[in-house]
């Protein structure tokens, strides 16, 4: 008997050291992955270069050539470039004062593009309408083709330097400020006190960029969708690099400058790989604990998973319908329409507008070079006109996945020239479409400011204009998950020019494997079924 | 005859169990992958999955030098005797309660069947899974030697070969419960004992010297010098001693005190002339020095027609020790 138990016993130990041998390795892996799924656990972040100090500059207000009474702006500028005399040249380098760039063409020709002639689906473009969109332009007295760009008294230095908050310039003022009160669109604009301001001088602030960066199109969010006004007070739910309760950065603490030229241009514009900023100007290439995450980096842009959605506090547009622009209450006054968050829908100048808030974005591969809509270049009515394709494949290995805003519009073009219109928009003249709803006046005007012919028939044609996403990005643990693109209607379900795992599947292939699942399943069941009747069968004839 | 037999080794054991968990492991991770449902969530599936592929692989390499080492990769040699007996036992045989046509054994633990099978998934199935997911994750971590530029259809090739292991998993669990009774063939693989067929006249020779080796009777053998030859743990035992060579090699008459030495040479002549002795109560010298008193057995040792030693067994009397 002993003997019988001391060999069940080593059998039973013997079963049990099985069986914890096959479970440790099972335990070694779970404590692995724990540890590496940090995802959601507060770490540091790393940087390679933390934000610079801001340094106390001099005291303008003890100077006494601020302490003048000046009449004009261009006086401040004087009075600016008298110390600073080196500084108008570094500044008429800055695109921020050509509004231009090279741009090498599709034939290989190096020409000058840049917001200075460029068409866009939103206000298309500026040529003839110079009075009202040069009123970002940091200079004075851009009101039409005649300005002169080398003219260092025209520099505005204190859309940029002021900091009282005080210094405005008019909507439709050619980059001046207003000399007497004046009102548009219910915003009042009181002449500045330049003395005050000069005296009070310093390193741009978020309200600074934002005079302009904030409301282009128009108003707050409406072009870019992930920088709007609200970015000066933010949680840091919205954005966690500007919010007070996040890194309280200011737009230079990454638009590094030197000498005025400001870093990062952005792809919607710039069409050369050059000046861009990204992430890793501070932070590291492989910032996540988990190693298949950095790998994603050489094909994923950083903002594609951080930046999950956009235009979080206000909307921002979506689609404009230039084509029904024009219609006029019976008494001659113009219709506007709004939707029940406030923003105008319909708007007898420009036509109809779709809003959207907590905006997905889409997703486009990008190499860092975009080509544009070039004036006179041929458009295929029956095609949707892209403004400035983003280069970019996932056989190009350059190329990132990277999240932007596409917009949509109906815009003027010449349908027997079949090029675009860059029609006249602004004015007090007798063609101006804002005043006469004169679409024929309008493309006429604006045709022949850009030197081209119009044929005297127009049409709209449908066009998209894609508009990279790198602001508001997301607190960590709001960041996109592997599902969200890993998925068959997931967000990348539109890029497929490539296999992505949990997306794409070899359906047949699929279906044959099911299929034999299926069949060895059936075979199993009628073979047990088979071997119990009959097992009973024999039982019985026993 | 069948006898409970050790058939599936320690290491055996262990290397098809936490194969089975990987696969199956490797199975709901990569399904969750390829997106067929959500289970740990996709990050951890991956994770899981790479974790679990490495730990197949490091258990496959061990398994083939296993394999090599034991010679057990011959039981995988395919034969095509029996192959269609054993497909027509499956067919129909089985429901007719007819025996398996082929007899497991030590030597033979797979049916040829089984061995065509098990040496297609060895040779095909598992190197094309394993080649085709190394490839991805070479894709996922690049390197200088081998750069993927594609991987759409590694992962469609892996996926195929993943619903392959599923039907092999299916069947291969259904027929362990063709074996004796439905659950023999999986307690066999847990605790390595099954009763196998075993060769009857092997079995009982290799028995009866097991018998010798593990009776409390003690034994011994001379050779015709009176030289020991052998003696067993439970002599030595008696002599007071766990270690042979004390007496291996020595005269029979140091096991007895002088005055002893007359009986012990009576004893030894009488079974030299072929006589056998039993019943003998005897007094032996202790190999510490004390004495014992035990009853013997012997016998001569016959090869051909001369007597060439002399063997037998005995049995204690005075121990003071027992029992234990």
């Amino acid at each position: 008997m002993n003997l019988f138990k001391n060999q069940s016993t080593a059998r039973f130990w013997s079963v049990l050291g099985l069986f914890a041998a096959l479970l440790l390795p099972w335990i070694l892996g779970y404590y692995y992955i724990q540890n590496i799924r940090l995802n959601n656990k507060a770490k540091e972040v790393t940087l390679i270069r933390e934000p610079s100090q801001k340094k106390q500059g001099p005291d303008h207000s003890q100077y006494s050539l601020l302490q003048q009474e000046f009449e004009t702006p261009e006086q401040v500028t004087e009075a600016c470039l008298y110390c600073h005399n080196t500084t108008a040249q570094e500044v008429m380098q800055t695109s921020h004062w050509t509004w231009s760039r090279e741009y090498v063409t599709e034939n290989g020709d190096t020409i000058q593009l840049g917001k200075k002639n460029i068409l866009n689906n939103f206000c298309i473009g500026i040529q003839s309408n110079e009075p009202r969109c040069t009123s970002c332009h940091i200079g004075y007295g851009w009101k039409d083709d005649g300005f002169d760009f080398s003219e260092e008294r025209k520099i505005d230095c204190l859309v940029c330097h002021d900091q009282t908050d005080t210094y405005k310039k008019f909507p439709s003022g050619a980059g001046y400020p207003v000399t007497e009160k004046k009102t548009s669109a219910g915003e009042e604009f009181m002449p500045p006190d330049y003395r005050h301001i000069a005296q009070n001088i310093g390193s741009p602030r978020i309200e600074n960029c934002g005079a302009c960066h904030f409301v282009g199109g128009g108003g707050n969010n409406v072009k870019h969708g992930d920088i709007a006004t609200e970015l000066k007070e933010v949680t840091r739910e919205v954005d966690v690099h500007m919010a007070s309760d996040g890194a309280g950065m200011s737009c230079v603490d990454c638009h590094r400058t030197e000498e005025h030229a400001i870093s990062g241009s952005l792809y919607s514009i710039a069409s050369q790989d050059t000046n861009r900023i990204g992430c890793s100007g501070c932070h590291s290439a492989n910032p996540h604990a988990n190693e298949i995450l950095n790998l994603h980096s050489a094909r994923v842009d950083c903002q594609t998973c951080h930046i999950p959605e956009y235009a979080k506090v206000s909307a921002t547009k979506m689609s404009w319908d230039w084509s029904t622009a024009g219609k006029l209450n019976p008494d001659g006054s113009m219709v506007v329409k709004k939707d029940s968050m406030g923003n105008i829908i319909y708007h007898s100048m420009k036509g109809d507008f779709t809003w959207a808030k907590n905006v997905e974005p889409e997703y486009r591969w990008f190499n860092g070079i975009a080509d544009h809509y070039v004036l006179g270049d041929p458009v295929n009515p029956n095609e949707t006109l892209n403004m400035n394709p983003l280069q970019g494949s996932y056989a190009d290995k350059r190329s990132k996945i990277i999240p932007v805003k596409v917009h949509r519009a109906n815009i003027i073009y010449d349908v027997q020239n079949e090029y675009l219109i860059n029609p006249h928009l602004f004015g007090k003249d007798s063609t101006a479409f804002w005043t006469h709803f004169d679409w024929h006046k309008a493309a006429k005007a604006g045709a022949e400011a850009t030197g081209l012919a119009y044929s005297g028939e127009y049409g709209f044609i449908a066009s998209e204009m894609t508009w990279p996403i790198n602001h508001m990005v997301a607190p960590r643990e709001q960041s996109l998950t592997c599902i969200e693109c890993h998925d068959s209607n997931g967000r990348l379900s539109e890029l497929n020019d490539f296999y992505l795992i949990g997306r794409d599947r070899h359906a047949m292939l699929d279906r044959i494997g099911i299929g034999i699942i299926l069949l060895s399943l059936i075979g199993v069941t009628i073979h047990s079924i088979i071997r119990i009747l009959s097992k009973s069968n024999r039982s019985q004839t026993k | 005859m069948k006898r409970n037999t050790y058939i599936y080794q320690a290491f055996e054991r262990f290397w098809h169990w936490s194969q089975a968990a990987l696969i199956l492991f490797l199975m709901l991770t990569g399904f969750e992958m390829h997106g067929n449902y959500q289970l740990l969530g996709f990050e951890a599936a991956v994770l899981w999955h790479n974790l679990a592929s490495i730990a197949l692989i490091v258990l496959i390499i061990f398994a083939i030098f296993w394999h090599f080492v034991t010679g057990e990769w011959r039981q995988y040699i395919p034969t095509t005797r029996f192959i269609k007996a054993q497909a027509a036992y499956y067919l129909t045989g089985i429901f007719k309660g007819a025996p398996h046509p082929t007899h497991k054994t030590v030597y033979t633990k797979f049916n040829p069947l089984q061995r065509l099978i098990y040496l297609g998934l060895k040779t095909v199935i598992f190197p094309a899974q394993i080649i085709t997911g190394l490839i991805y994750l070479s894709f996922l971590y690049p390197s200088d030697i081998i750069q993927v530029e594609s991987h759409g259809t590694i992962a469609i090739i892996h996926t195929f070969v993943a619903f392959l292991f599923i039907a092999f998993v299916i069947a291969h669990i259904y027929l362990t419960t063709t074996g004796e009774a439905p659950l023999t063939s999986i307690k066999a693989m847990i605790t390595g004992w099954e009763s196998v067929d075993v060769d009857p006249e092997q079995f009982q020779k290799e028995h009866s010297a097991q018998a010798v080796k593990d009776s409390s009777a003690g034994y011994y053998r001379l050779n015709i010098d009176g030289i020991i030859e052998d003696v067993n743990d439970a002599w030595l035992k008696m002599y007071r001693t766990d270690q042979a060579e004390h007496y291996l090699g020595k005269p029979v008459s140091i096991t007895r005190c002088p005055t002893e030495q007359a009986q012990l040479q009576n004893i030894i002549n009488q079974v030299f002339k072929g006589n056998s002795v039993s019943g003998l109560k005897v007094t032996r010298l202790c190999f510490d020095g004390s004495k014992g008193e035990h009853v013997l057995t012997a016998n001569p040792i016959i090869d051909g027609d001369s007597i060439v030693g002399m063997e037998g067994f005995i049995i204690d009397l005075s121990n003071p020790n027992q029992p234990s």
